[in-house]
Formats: structure tokens, sequence, C-alpha cells
């Protein structure tokens, strides 16, 4: 029980909550064991567990204030350990590791993260929860420059002898602060597992689609749009980014996904591309009438002039049928019309396509109501 | 607009478009059109990989135009494009997301892509007032030049990139031929002194500031340079190791230039040595290039009779003519008035009374734009343009860019202010007052702060304090990484 405590209160508290956290050696299968067997006992009135259990409330609500407190579960400590064992393989202790140890780090964090797509909404939040900040980490670089030579620190503090007497040994200390992910980044041979890490929470692709690694899949998208409530949350915060900067991402992500041309995926019928479309349309709905949309790009652009000639993707049920379109329908309707196709013009064969693939499966949902929809 | 060309076709409507061998429509020059100088220096990098620079053409160009619908662009102009380049040059130039434009003159036609395979003509030429007309199959556009950049300005105003360990990378090198050192100018001549004893071979000079007015130092250059003495290199402060990316290009070690540098011999002066240092120091170009002596010649000698002997010598014999000194310091005189408005004055302390009362009454924008500084001899206070809202103290006036006179003074001799500027080092944002020609001071441009800042007494303001937490999601810190020393990493699959 102690061990458990410890590396939930000493790693995953301050991964939440933010702060100094400690990266040691990586955790091996059979510590994990232990930690897994002990984690069952604890009691969760402990102070650094309610603590933890209070910030992943805070990061769950925000996307969904009916969540009820996440708990401390099996999943829970399997994503804690493989973060952990991912952010070890850059301890400077780890450069004289052999590949074969990291292979067999990074295979034993990948195992643990692989736990599929969330099945519920509780279940997506509570994810999300742990992993939520991995872009914000940041790591130390202290650089020691004395008259004897220079020493660098990365992710530790130089010791206090090397300080002593500054105005004697010239001592000027250089400090660089790097975001982990953004200016480090993950190790190219622990691709599988920061995969498998997206996968288990795809609310990290879903509300950051203007990262560029990993690559933007409708794929994992639907995992979490699939669920009202979140899908509102996710829609909400990214049109507080601003559509000029995660529109087009999501438009060519909903084209490549469309097209088939990668092969075909699980997800990619024509029921989930008709709700791509109008996914990315109530975003520019939701622009339109809370803030400026700004230049969404050309790929949202050509999206939304193709999207705009077939009203049953633009408009729900009960505002197309109404016998008099309100002030804002009308107004939306003529901002959505400004955007054209212009022959040549990027994005217009994709648009279409994409569009065309939309409108038979609302053809289809008519025909046979009863089908199932993504 | 433009047309495209027919098997066989020799007569063009744009003046000297000829076909090549294989019917192909091009001009004698090139121009590539790039929306950004981002673009520009993405397609020098892809293509300084594959050709030398010198290789495109007679000469590059970089112009910045504006064309009638408002766009700022940057155009690279192509002289004598070469026959063997120009397949590469356009297939980079649309790698790198840019235009490229085949012609002559002012009058340029896209060219050849899959659309038309053979190029492009013009249906006929476009009259619209421009310094060049460009026409591709969707418009045609007139540009007007508005600026110009030499491609050797733009590679010295690069910054260079770090790689991963930096100037550490020069300890893990396997091997190591030739290596060059910039070192402070009072280390010279003890590593000089060192690499002697140690028995290395190499050539050192001092090399004397330039017109930038940098420090003098000392360029060492080592032949095959012993591993023992790498970590000494790069970890010393004061040297900075650089190595030679041709005769007269040094990067220094564990940097990259964001161009291939061994791409540009023509770009860069020859007859000189261009040096480039990690950011934010900027290049250092040394021209004519240093002559280095061995080493040998430069170490110190002991003290024998024979110099003595020879330091007795009275100097008119070794000299046959002394030169004649024509310098002279610096004279306030008396000019006639210029109407030139002040831009500072020096307020003695006993009137720093009435800038305190004044403070009330002055505009937002005077209290924003003055910095002051407090010297013994009073109240310093600068404008950025014109001191018309304190109109006492000793009002001054800026004779060349941070040289400051009295109002109605002028210095002599009357040399231009670029010099008075560079001698006088006030570049740096200094400033340099002269209330009379033998006593003259200096401000530096730290001493100066705004003016606003101090106007304001100590504000006294309640706190309330809240009673209610909410959620901190946005005022937590980020989690910080602190790896854990002492402690053995696993060593999986050994055991």
């Amino acid at each position: 029980m102690r061990r458990a405590l410890a590396f939930l209160g000493s790693f995953a508290l301050p991964l939440v909550a933010g702060g100094a956290l400690p990266v040691s050696r990586p955790i091996r299968p059979k510590e994990f064991e232990g930690l897994s067997k002990e984690l069952a006992t604890l009691p969760s009135d402990l102070s650094q567990l309610a603590e933890l259990a209070k910030q992943r409330w805070y990061i769950a609500r925000a996307l969904w204030p009916a969540m009820a407190p996440p708990t401390l579960d099996d999943a829970t400590l399997r994503l804690a350990v493989a973060v952990h064992n991912l952010l070890a393989l850059g301890h400077p202790a780890m450069n004289g590791a052999t590949s074969r140890a990291r292979d067999q780090v990074i295979g034993f964090a990948t195992d643990l993260a692989k736990l599929g797509p969330p099945a519920t909404v509780a279940s997506a939040l509570e994810r999300h929860s742990m992993l939520s900040r991995l872009g914000d980490i940041e790591r130390n670089e202290h650089e020691v420059h004395n008259w004897l030579g220079t020493r660098t620190f990365v992710g530790q503090l130089p010791p206090r002898r090397l300080l002593r007497w500054p105005k004697l040994r010239k001592i000027h200390v250089a400090h660089q602060k790097r975001s982990w992910l953004r200016d480090i980044g993950v190790p190219n041979d622990a691709r599988c597992l920061w995969q498998a890490l997206g996968q288990a929470n795809p609310l990290m692709e879903a509300l950051h689609p203007e990262r560029l690694d990993p690559p933007l899949s409708w794929d994992n998208l639907f995992e979490v749009l699939r669920f009202a409530p979140l899908a509102r949350g996710v829609a909400a915060h990214l049109v507080e980014q601003g559509l000029a900067v995660v529109a087009e991402p999501m438009a060519i992500a909903l084209f490549a996904q469309g097209s088939l041309k990668e092969g075909i995926r699980p997800t990619a019928t024509r029921q989930s591309i008709a709700f791509g479309v109008t996914f990315l349309v109530h975003l520019y709905w939701l622009a339109v009438f809370t803030r400026a949309p700004g230049d969404v790009g050309p790929a949202m652009s050509a999206l939304l002039a193709a999207a705009a000639l077939e009203p049953t993707l633009v408009l729900p049920p009960d505002v197309r049928n109404a016998p008099q379109p309100s002030v804002s329908v009308n107004a939306f309707m003529v901002r959505l019309r400004a955007h054209r196709l212009r022959e040549g013009g990027a994005f217009v064969q994709e648009a279409r396509a994409t569009v065309a693939q939309a409108r038979l499966s609302q053809a289809a949902s008519i025909l046979s109501p009863s089908k199932p929809t993504v | 607009m433009v047309v495209r060309v027919a098997p066989g076709q020799s007569r063009f409507v744009l003046p000297q478009l000829s076909v090549d061998a294989r019917g192909v429509a091009q001009g004698r020059d090139m121009v590539l059109r790039l929306p950004t100088m981002e673009r520009l220096v993405t397609f020098l990098r892809f293509i300084s990989a594959d050709l030398g620079l010198d290789e495109l053409g007679s000469e590059l160009r970089i112009r910045f135009a504006h064309s009638a619908h408002g766009t700022r662009e940057v155009l690279l102009l192509i002289d004598h494009i070469s026959l063997h380049a120009f397949d590469a040059v356009v297939r980079t130039a649309r790698a790198a997301q840019g235009q490229v434009f085949t012609g002559i003159g002012r009058h340029f036609v896209a060219v050849r892509d899959t659309q038309s395979p053979l190029g492009y003509d013009v249906e006929e030429l476009s009259s619209a007032a421009g310094d060049l007309v460009l026409y591709a199959a969707d418009q045609q556009a007139a540009f007007v030049f508005d600026g110009e950049l030499s491609v050797q300005q733009l590679l010295l105003r690069l910054p260079l990139q770090r790689q991963n360990d930096g100037p550490a990378s020069l300890v893990k090198k396997n091997s190591l031929e030739l290596l060059y050192l910039t070192v402070r100018r009072g280390l010279g001549p003890a590593l000089v002194e060192t690499l002697h004893h140690a028995g290395v071979s190499a050539r050192a000079a001092q090399v004397q500031p330039g017109t930038t007015g940098d420090p003098s130092f000392w360029l060492v250059r080592i032949e095959n340079p012993p591993a023992r003495l790498w970590g000494l290199f790069s970890r010393t402060p004061g040297l900075m190791p650089f190595v030679p990316v041709n005769d007269n290009v040094l990067v220094a070690v564990g940097y990259r230039h964001p161009v291939h540098l061994d791409a540009c011999r023509s770009i860069l002066p020859e007859d000189g040595l261009v040096l480039f240092a990690p950011p934010p120091s900027p290049p250092r170009l040394i021209a004519p290039a240093p002559v280095l002596l061995p080493i040998g010649d430069l170490v110190r000698l002991p003290a024998s009779g024979a110099l003595s002997t020879l330091q007795g010598t009275p100097l008119i014999e070794r000299l046959a003519s002394a030169p004649i000194d024509l310098r002279s310091q610096l004279a306030l005189v008396h000019v006639p008035p210029t109407g030139e408005a002040p831009v500072a004055t020096l307020v003695p302390w006993p009137q720093v009374a009435w800038i305190k009362r004044l403070c009330v009454a002055l505009p937002q924008a005077a209290l924003q734009e003055y910095r002051i500084a407090a010297l013994t001899k009073g109240l310093l206070i600068v404008a950025n343009a014109d001191m018309q809202w304190l109109p006492f103290g000793t009002l001054l006036g800026a004779v060349a860019k941070g040289v400051l006179v009295p109002v109605g003074y002028a210095l002599r001799p009357a040399v231009s202010p670029t010099l008075l500027e560079e001698r006088l080092a006030t570049g740096d944002g200094s400033f340099v007052v002269f209330l009379n020609a033998h006593d003259p001071f200096r401000v530096q441009a730290h001493d100066l702060i705004p003016m606003q800042a101090h106007v304001l007494g100590e504000l006294v303001v309640p706190t309330e304090h809240a009673g209610q937490t909410l959620a901190p999601a946005d005022q937590r810190p980020a989690p910080d990484i602190r790896y854990r020393s002492g402690m053995p990493m696993p060593l999986w699959g050994q055991e």
C-alpha cells in the first residue's frame, strides 16, 4: 500500500495538478503487479488520493458538468505507469541503455496503454483527466558555465557545490525551459506507445486537432463525438480556440476519411462521413453566432460551399421543416452561401466527393430508417 | 491570358521566347514568385542541397514587390538560367509552394506543367503599369518593386540552428581534420603557448576590429587537433570552435545554417572570411581574410641582450620618416539656429521640483515617450522625437544618433553623423552628451527608464479576498519533469 500511495501521490498527482514531476527508473511488470494489488486496498479518504480525485474532477467537469468524481481504477493506474515509463525514456541515465532494454520498456508500457476506445462518457473523461496535461509538461535544462568549462543538467538541478563562489569561479547559469511535447517530442522508438495513449484517450486528439502529431484521424474523433455530451463539450472548446486554427486540419482529415485512399477503415462509413460533415457545419454555426468565424481556410471553405447545396446536411430537421425560417437561420445561410466553389480551386473535388457520400447516407437513412448509425 | 504552346510552334507573342530541343518554350531568365520569405528560405534550402547557387544563372536577385491587388510578395529573379538547372529549379520551387515563370525583361509567363507539357505563351502583352508582369493560367498580375535584398544579405541574416548537443557535440566526433577557434583577446597568447607546448600544428592571427566596432580577437586554425583537447576547446569560456564549410566560411560547432553553405561559394565574399557564430551573435565578416602565422613564430621570446640593444637605438634611425598626424579633438562651436526641435533636456536638480508639478499636466503621450536618468549633473530627460512639453533646463539637440549638444551648438570638425555615431559607439542606444567640448559624458541605454513609471506615488489598495474556491484549471502550474539521480536504471533483457 505504501508504494502505490507513494507513486500516486508523487507522480500521478503532479501529472494532473502540475508542479515538480519526479521521474525515476521505468516501472517493471512485477512492480506494476504489486502496485495494482495495493491499489485495491487503498482507502479513498487519504488526503493525497482525495486531492488527486478533486483535480481530476475539475478537468472532467470542464467538459461535462454532470460528471461524477472519477474513480481510481486499474485503467487509471495503467495510464499513469505508461506515461511514467514514456517520460523515463528521456532520463539522462537511459542514454546508455541498449536498444533491447528500451524496446522492453516501450513494449510493456504500450501493453498497459492499450485500453481500447472508451465505452462510456465517464470512462472517456476519467482517462482524459489523467492525460489532459501531457501537452503542458515542461523540462528545465540548466547549463552551468564556470572557469573550467560547461556542464549541462537535464531535468535535474545543478548541485550546490558547483554554484559556490560565483564571482571567483565566474559562474554563470543559463536556464532553458522546454516543452516536453513540442520541443523535445516523443522518442522515435516510442511512437507505438504514443499512439496507444491517443487511442485510449481520444479526447486528447479531439480537443487539439491543430497538433500535427499524431496525424489527425476521424477514427479516433468518432470514438468521442458519438457521445452527445462530449460532442457538445468538444465543439465549445474548438469554437473557443477559433475556427481559423482548428477547422482546416479537421476538414482535410475528413476528406482523407471519405476518400478511402488509405484503405478501408472500420469507421469510414457513409453515415460517419455525414456525421463529420454535420459536425463541422455545426462548428461553423456556433462560430457565426458566438464570434466572428474569421478565415476558416480553403479546405473548410470548400466543404461549407459543397454542403450549402444540401439543406439536409446543414440544418436539423425541425429547423428545416419550419414553415417560416427565423432571422438567425436566414443570416446563417447567407454566411454559408458566401463560400463558393471555384473550378480548379483547392480541395473542390475532395469536398464534392465527401458531401456526395454524406448525401447518399441521408438517402439511405430515409429508405431504411432502422439502419444503425455511428 | 496564357495559351498552350502547340507542337512545332516557333513564333510566340512573348518577346524572345524560344523552344529548346524538346520543343518546350522557355525564356532566358526566370522568376520565382513566393508568398513569404520563409518559402524563399525553404526553396534555397532545397535547391542548395542539389545544386550550387552559382549554377542556377549568372545572377540571383531578391525583390519585394506589391501587386495591384495589394499583396506583397517575394520574387527571386534568375538571370540567364542555365538549361541543366531549369527543371530542377521548377521542381524545387513547386515543392516550396512557389510559382515559376520564364521570359525576359518585364514579361514572364508560367513554365510548362502537366496541363501544357510544352509550356505557355500569351494571347497579347499586357499594358498594365508595373515593373514586372506575370502571366499564369488563372490570372495575370503586374508587380511594382518596392525593395531589394541580396542573397548574401539573406544568408548573413538567417540565424543558425542548434543541433542536438550544441557545442558539446565536438567531443562526440570520431575524427576531426581541421578546426578553427575564435579566442578572446586576453586568452590568445596563453592558448598559443599551450598549443605550441602540446606540439599541435596550428596557425593563428589577431583579428583587428572592423567597422562594426567588435572587440579584436584571435583566430586559430588547428590541423588534426588531438582528441584530448576537444573538451578544452568546446567547454572553455572565451573559446568558440568552428568547422570550415568551405575555404572562406566557418560555422560554429554544433550548429548548422538553414541553407547549405557549401553551395553558396560564389554568393559569399571570396576574399574574406565569414564566421557564423551561434545566435544571438551576428555573423562576422572579416575582409580581407587574416594572414595566419605559425604559432611557433607567435610564442614569446625570452629577453636577450641583442633585443635590449635594439631597443636602445634612437627612434630617428629606425624610421625614415614619421607619419603626419592630422587628428584633432572635437570642438563645440556656436552655429546659426537651424530650427530643429530639441530632443532632450538636462534639468538641474533645483528645477526638478518643477517637473513634479508639471507631470500632472503632461499628456499621456509625453509620459509614455519620455525617458529619464538621474545624473549627478541633473535629471536627463530624453524624448524620441521632440521635447516640446518641457521647455526648461539645458535643451539638447541631436547632431547624430545618440550624440546630444546644447541647442545652437554643433561639433567641429563637421564629420558625417554616421561616422560620429560609429566613433562614439552610440549605436547600442546609449547617449553621449556634450555640455562642453572637454567634458562629454555617456549615459547607458539601460539607465534611461520610462518617465511614467516614476510619476505615480505609492498606491495603497485594500485587498479583497475571495471567499469561494473555484476550479483552478487555468492557474495550475505546468508539470515540470525532475529526473531522479543516483538510481540505477534497469537493463531489461540483460539479465
